[in-house]
């Protein structure tokens, strides 16, 4: 069916046979979770200042990422983000920086966030990711990635956003296209590039129609879409913009991370006993889910830029510098997680940096903190005997072999 | 965006002097309008001249043939671009000037002053000085567009509508704003504000000092030092051991050769050290020689130049100082100068605010410089205010640095160590100062009516007016304009509930309802919304209606509101399981559950809210009353038990508790109340934070706080759990909502009292004792009340009146037998101030006055609930521990109902439920134990089941002891409730957080 829907784009962003839907046969180990664990954890244990190279800074300590996330006047996102992200979808909050303009557009889209109520289409989730699983039978399968966390994030995003139109493949399709080329190609690989336009015109096409029959029908709905389109500050190409930069990160950042825990816990059976014992308490399994990710993490560089010089932790930063802040390494420091090897699911929340922080933490990380354990518990449930290896494509999991213990 | 301080020094001859100060004074000061509309101009990126002056200065040595041409500006950008800028504003008159110069050949005016820049430094190469720019970062351009925004968003702020949260009241501004294409450019992202340095360690201080100053001074040694240090090494290589043989032979052979190794390096190092620690001693020694011996010069300035001065001081917000000393003859000087310069400078990176030169913020620019070819040493400095002001700031903030510098000039009032005495003689060294000044004959100022404090106050404005996105950061941007930001302990009185601040016993009638809301979170929210207007806050002699309701809600109520569960867990545990929760009860001496004393209040769950109505009048009180609850029947909520409360009597000392006594008299005070702010004691002056949520407590520390996520507050209106008051700069609106903040919770019993009991008891006690003890002792039944209670009915203490009350004519002290066996007035209240004559008897330190008790019994009520420095008698940290578990009384008479007692309505307010009531009622009032007592418990608060000992009263003759007792005061109900503070009200009543 993959192959099929594959074949079947009519306008795709991924060509037939571009190799961003072409799973890697590349070992993961090499980049995943023992090399950056290994290097997070001697980076949280040594660079206890940032180092500066030149205009390029890493940081690594857990106080000095969080103050360089802080200090956003300092440490901007525009430069980083503005281009890509403009060039695909128009300006989004994740490319701004603070001004009177971002602080209008931020509150518009956090006080429409917070009148969704997220609880039915959390139940459609766990109700998605129980079905799927139901159909594997004891002993067997499953792709815990294509044909379960993706598929499934995905039923959320067209849900929480109000997308109708595409068929499946080409709506994760496009959507991965264009966050591959917004979020991770600090390159400018001009084929990503390509990619994520034919991608982003096919967003924008869909959120447009939706728009507009909603307006034509003077029902706006309850799902996000409906309470951006009732927000007084923002037109309907405002509405647009807001929901195609949260589509951008909604379904990869989900279908990552699943796929990164399971990877850890398949890795540590201890982890995957005591997460498997916890997996009907909702709290500890979000706390085993960010322990696990502390391991892996889906995004374990965060990078801004100064715009003039500034002091971080003693050291002087000139204008015009990279700054990498390692929230991997930073979740490995031991000011901020004692025993930092040790994976313990009641750590604090606000410790935590997989969704960022500061002005930009991830619009979307109570969705993912409730989607993302609701994922990986329905599996622990069911019995995990076997996880991977993960199949990528490009930077993306892209498949995950799951098999489920037999009785 | 750099700054460039540029000195231009060009010799002249003696002779030409005169004529070059007439050509410069040609120029005018304040500069004329040509040259300043010159050196006004700007470039696109609104580089400009701060300041600039110039001098014909004569050399202080009076045998010099030549003189000095300076040049002093503060310039945006680049030195190079700096000063081909100045000469392309203003090259005409300049070359007028140096065209004086002894060295002057004609040509290219920017060439010659390149070449004449004096290069300082603080090390060796260079000439010693110093520079300081107060304003680092803004440009010329900057600080006037900032300068112009505040002046046209002041009048915007100033003109807005009552009643609007600060985040709209900034909102407000900018839609303003966005309407002025002008000052559009205010509303784009702002550059950051400078940041102070962080706090050091004395060693994170001294470290980098100590590398500064080797790199400073000592790096002409380190050069050699290496290379024979590597040489060393090298040739010991060449005489490595072998590496045969056995191998403990072997290791032995390596570690000699490296130990060896080591003590050589060592040895070279230490002779390098040595001769330098001898000439640091021999330095302080001549040093500390001449600090004994120098002259002084006490000398009145010279009036003609005085007045020169003066003629040119004051024609605006800034001033210009120029002044020309001789640093003193000698080796030790030039090396004592070079030293303070340095120290100065490494410590203005290390540890002062941007901006500020130790405590000093007014300077625009300064620096000193030593003039080259002299030894002239001038201070040059654009400072905001006047002179007076500017020199006494230096004599009380920063008079360490200054004597160091100026100390190595000829005639600076006497000194110590270099940095000690000199300028803290305020008047000599004003002399000094004075006397080395001669008057500007040319100065400009790019803005000439802004003060550093002004320009930062812009900067702030603007950062603020584009970057605040919180109401805590509105707030703070809002004081910008001719107010200041709140310090962290300064209570936010219009947030708080009227009933901390007081009993508000000038509403007399009062009821409190409790009540029951519906499982309906809009419908709770309705009724929050309708009574909120009638809540009262703030300090409760501003209220102005006839009645008043305090708002306490029970973790249901909240729930209920649409309070998140996860942020409802971040209450307190004591608060959740309430009152009757599990092991409360037993914690508290309680037995809801026992048939023979039934509590009167539903013990199985708390009420959702207690609505306390009090009013100026019945008719008031009960109007209120009636609406607040037609408005539950309205929303489906359900008013599930009231309980009236006594009239307050007028007068204060009619104001009796059901015993018959005096109550509320020993109150802590929370400082920074009215109360706090008037005279309060000591003894009873706790912080804000042992009663308000959100401020420091008695240690210094903000408690832990209830709070709520970030997404649930998307309107961004609650109070932040981070401090938000040091700037814009950095993005808070991810920080947790301090959802506890200006609240406190309010413990509720409902306590039955058996005045008739107590007396009887009193009595039968006076009877059977009064031939136990002689004089000074009067047995009566107010005697032995008062030895209970520790007070006389009275209210006096027995700390300061143990035999008698001190209105001992009234009626209860007159004989064992004519007491009532009630109390003679009706019961009242205990929330309003003591009588007169008890204002002053509240002082007392049990232990220190009467550590034998004495006086007051260990035992007796007031003695265990507050015990002061009673267990450590003396001790101010007992006093300290003591007021760890104060507790705030507001609490009323209730009106028996058929077949009840008279009682208390007890409350108290509390920042923790369980280090303050709950320790009180346990570990001091139910403890068996206490103060080394046995099988005693409180009098009054006590469960005496099982108490055989009765009471000790110690006396001069032995303990007596009293029977043992029945219970007096029956618990009968009560409960755990908050008091939200007004924020989290209007949050909760708008219908913001997750349904």
């Amino acid at each position: 069916m993959r192959q099929q829907g594959l074949k079947s784009l009519s306008a795709p962003p991924s060509p037939p046979g571009a190799d961003i839907r072409t799973p890697s046969s590349r070992p993961s180990l090499l980049l995943g979770q023992t090399v950056s664990g290994t290097a997070a954890r001697l980076g949280a244990r040594w660079l206890r200042k940032p180092v500066r190279l030149g205009r390029t800074v890493l940081v690594a300590g857990h106080r000095d990422v969080e103050e360089v996330l802080r200090r956003d006047l300092d440490f901007r996102i525009a430069p980083v983000n503005a281009g890509r992200i403009e060039e695909v979808n128009g300006p989004f909050i994740l490319g701004m920086d603070r001004s009177d303009v971002h602080a209008r557009e931020r509150h518009a889209l956090y006080d429409a966030l917070s009148a969704v109520d997220l609880s039915d289409i959390m139940a459609a989730a766990e109700a998605s990711a129980a079905a799927r699983i139901a159909g594997v039978p004891e002993g067997g399968v499953i792709d815990a990635v294509a044909d379960y966390a993706r598929p499934v994030a995905g039923e959320t995003a067209r849900r929480l956003f109000g997308v109708s139109g595409p068929d499946e493949i080409v709506f994760l399709d496009a959507v991965r296209a264009v966050f591959a080329h917004t979020f991770l190609n600090l390159g400018g690989d001009t084929a990503i590039q390509g990619r994520a336009l034919r991608g982003a015109a096919l967003m924008r096409t869909w959120l447009v129609d939706e728009i507009r029959r909603r307006r034509a029908a003077g029902v706006t709905g309850a799902d996000l879409m409906g309470a951006l389109m009732r927000q007084l500050d923002l037109d309907d190409d405002g509405v647009r913009r807001m929901l195609g930069g949260m589509l951008v990160g909604s379904i990869d950042t989900t279908a990552s991370s699943v796929a990164r825990i399971l990877a850890v816990m398949g890795r540590d059976p201890r982890l995957l006993a005591l997460a498997t014992r916890d997996a009907g308490d909702e709290t500890l399994t979000l706390g085993w889910c960010r322990e696990a990710l502390r391991r892996w993490p889906h995004n374990p560089l965060v990078l801004r830029q100064t715009v003039a010089a500034t002091v971080l932790n003693g050291v002087t930063i000139p204008a015009d510098s990279k700054v990498f802040a390692w929230t991997q390494a930073a979740m490995n420091d031991a000011q901020a997680f004692p025993d930092p090897h040790c994976l313990r699911p009641d750590r604090p929340a606000r410790a935590y940096l997989h969704f960022g922080g500061g002005l930009h933490p991830c619009a979307g990380r109570a969705v993912n903190d409730r989607q993302i354990p609701v994922l990986v518990a329905n599996l622990l449930r069911r019995g995990v005997a076997r996880v991977g290896p993960i199949a990528w494509a490009g930077p993306f999991p892209d498949r995950l072999p799951l098999t489920f213990r037999t009785s | 965006m750099a700054s460039a301080l540029v000195t231009i020094c060009a010799p002249i001859d003696r002779q030409a002097l005169s004529p070059a100060r007439d050509a410069i004074r040609a120029l005018g000061n304040p500069a004329g309008p040509t040259i300043a509309a010159a050196l006004s101009t700007l470039t696109e990126a609104g580089e400009g001249v701060h300041f600039a002056s110039l001098h014909a200065l004569a050399s202080t040595d009076p045998d010099s043939p030549r003189g000095s041409l300076v040049l002093e500006f503060s310039s945006d950008g680049v030195e190079a671009v700096a000063i081909d800028r100045l000469v392309a504003l203003i090259g005409g008159p300049l070359t007028a000037v140096f065209a004086r110069a002894s060295d002057w050949r004609g040509g290219d005016l920017g060439v010659y002053l390149k070449k004449h820049v004096v290069r300082i430094s603080q090390g060796w190469t260079g000439r010693p000085g110093l520079v300081f720019a107060g304003t680092p970062g803004l440009s010329v351009g900057r600080i006037l567009d900032e300068a112009r925004l505040a002046a046209a968003v002041t009048p915007m702020v100033g003109s807005q509508e009552p009643d609007i949260p600060a985040l709209q009241r900034l909102e407000e501004v900018r839609a303003e704003i966005r309407k002025l294409p002008a000052l559009s450019w205010a509303l784009t992202t702002p550059a950051s504000l400078p940041r102070a340095p962080a706090s050091r360690t004395a060693f994170g201080l001294v470290a980098p000092l100590a590398v500064s100053f080797a790199r400073t001074f000592l790096w002409p040694l380190l050069l050699p030092l290496a290379v024979i240090l590597v040489g060393g090494v090298v040739a010991g290589l060449a005489e490595a051991p072998s590496w045969g043989g056995p191998l403990p032979a072997m290791v032995w052979r390596w570690a000699t050769a490296i130990w060896g190794t080591l003590m050589w390096g060592l040895g070279v190092v230490l002779v390098f050290a040595v001769p330098l620690v001898a000439l640091g001693v021999l330095l302080f020694v001549s040093l500390r020689r001449q600090e004994a011996t120098d002259w002084l010069d006490e000398r009145a300035p010279d009036h003609r130049t005085v007045r020169d001065i003066l003629a040119v001081e004051n024609q605006g917000a800034n001033n210009h100082m120029v002044s020309i000393t001789t640093v003193k003859p000698g080796l030790t000087r030039q090396l004592t100068l070079r030293l303070a310069f340095w120290i100065i400078g490494a410590l203005a990176g290390l540890s002062f605010k941007p901006g500020h030169l130790g405590e000093i913020g007014t300077i625009h620019f300064a620096r000193w410089v030593a003039l080259p070819g002299t030894r002239d040493l001038v201070f040059f400095s654009n400072y905001g205010g006047s002179w007076e002001s500017y020199l006494e700031d230096f004599i009380t903030h920063a008079h360490a640095g200054l004597t160091a510098v100026w100390s190595n000039c000829v005639g600076f009032p006497r000194t110590e160590n270099l940095f000690q005495k000199g300028a803290t003689d305020g008047e000599r060294f004003k002399r000094f100062a004075r006397r080395s000044m001669v008057a500007t004959p040319f100065w400009f100022s790019a803005y000439p009516t802004l003060t550093t404090a002004n320009i930062r106050t812009h900067a702030a404005i603007r950062v603020g007016l584009a970057a605040a996105m919180t109401d805590q950061e509105a707030t703070t941007w809002l004081a910008l304009f001719g107010s200041a930001a709140r310090p962290e302990h300064k209570i936010e009185s219009n947030q708080i509930q009227s009933l901390v601040f007081g009993g508000l016993g000038f509403m007399p009638h009062g009821r409190l309802l409790l009540i029951d809301f519906a499982e309906d979170t809009p419908a709770t929210r309705g009724w929050l919304t309708e009574i909120l207007p009638r809540i009262a806050f703030d300090d409760g002699r501003k209220l102005t209606p006839e009645a008043v309701i305090t708002l306490a809600l029970g973790p249901d109520a909240l729930r209920k509101a649409g309070l998140p569960r996860d942020a409802l867990e971040t209450f307190p545990i004591a608060y959740l399981d309430g009152m009757t929760g599990p092991g409360r009860s037993r914690i508290l001496g309680d037995a809801p559950a026992d048939p023979e004393n039934p509590w009167w209040w539903r013990a199985d769950r708390p009420y959702d809210a207690a609505v306390l109505v009090y009013g100026k009048t019945g008719r008031d009180m009960q109007r209120l009353a009636r609406l607040v609850a037609d408005a539950a029947n309205d929303y489906g909520h359900a008013v599930a038990r009231t309980v009236p409360l006594h009239k307050i009597p007028r007068r204060a000392a009619d104001r009796l508790e059901p015993f018959g006594f005096v109550d509320g008299v020993s109150q802590p005070v929370i400082r920074g109340t009215y109360r706090g702010l008037r005279n309060a004691d000591p003894i009873h002056l706790v912080e804000p934070g042992e009663f308000i949520l959100g401020y420091p407590d008695n240690r210094g520390n903000r408690p832990p706080a209830p709070t709520l996520g970030a997404l649930d507050d998307p309107d961004n209106r609650l109070p932040l759990l981070c401090d938000a008051s040091g700037g814009f700069s950095e993005a808070v609106i991810d920080a947790p909502r301090d959802i506890g903040r200006n609240g406190s919770f309010l413990v509720i019993r409902q306590l039955e009292q058996d005045a008739g009991g107590f007396w009887r008891y009193c009595e039968g006690e006076a009877r059977r004792l009064i031939a136990r003890l002689g004089d000074p002792y009067l047995i009566t039944r107010a005697f032995i009340a008062a030895k209970l209670v520790g007070r006389w009915p009275d209210g006096s203490s027995l700390a300061r009146n143990p035999y008698r009350a001190f209105t001992e004519a009234g009626p209860l002290n007159s004989s064992a037998t004519s007491r009532p066996a009630g109390p003679a007035r009706a019961p009242a209240a205990i929330a309003a101030a003591p009588p007169a004559h008890l204002v002053h008897d509240n002082d007392f330190l049990l232990g220190s006055e009467d550590p034998e008790g004495l006086r007051c019994p260990f035992g007796a009520h007031i003695r265990r609930a507050n015990p002061r420095d009673s267990l450590e008698p003396g001790s101010q940290d007992q006093i300290d521990i003591s007021n760890r578990h104060r507790i705030l009384r507001v609490g009323r008479t209730y009106v028996a109902q058929r077949g009840q007692k008279d009682g208390l309505l007890f409350m108290c307010l509390n920042g923790d439920l369980e280090r303050q009531f709950e320790f009180v009622q346990q570990t001091w009032l139910g403890s068996e134990t206490f103060h080394g007592l046995s099988g005693e418990r409180d009098p009054l608060a006590g469960d005496h089941a099982g108490c055989p000992q009765g009471f000790t009263v110690p006396t001069r003759d032995g303990p007596v002891r009293l029977q043992p007792m029945s219970r007096f005061v029956t618990p009968r109900g009560g409960g755990y409730f908050f008091l939200p503070g007004r924020k989290l009200l209007q949050f909760l009543s708008e219908g913001r957080p997750r349904a």
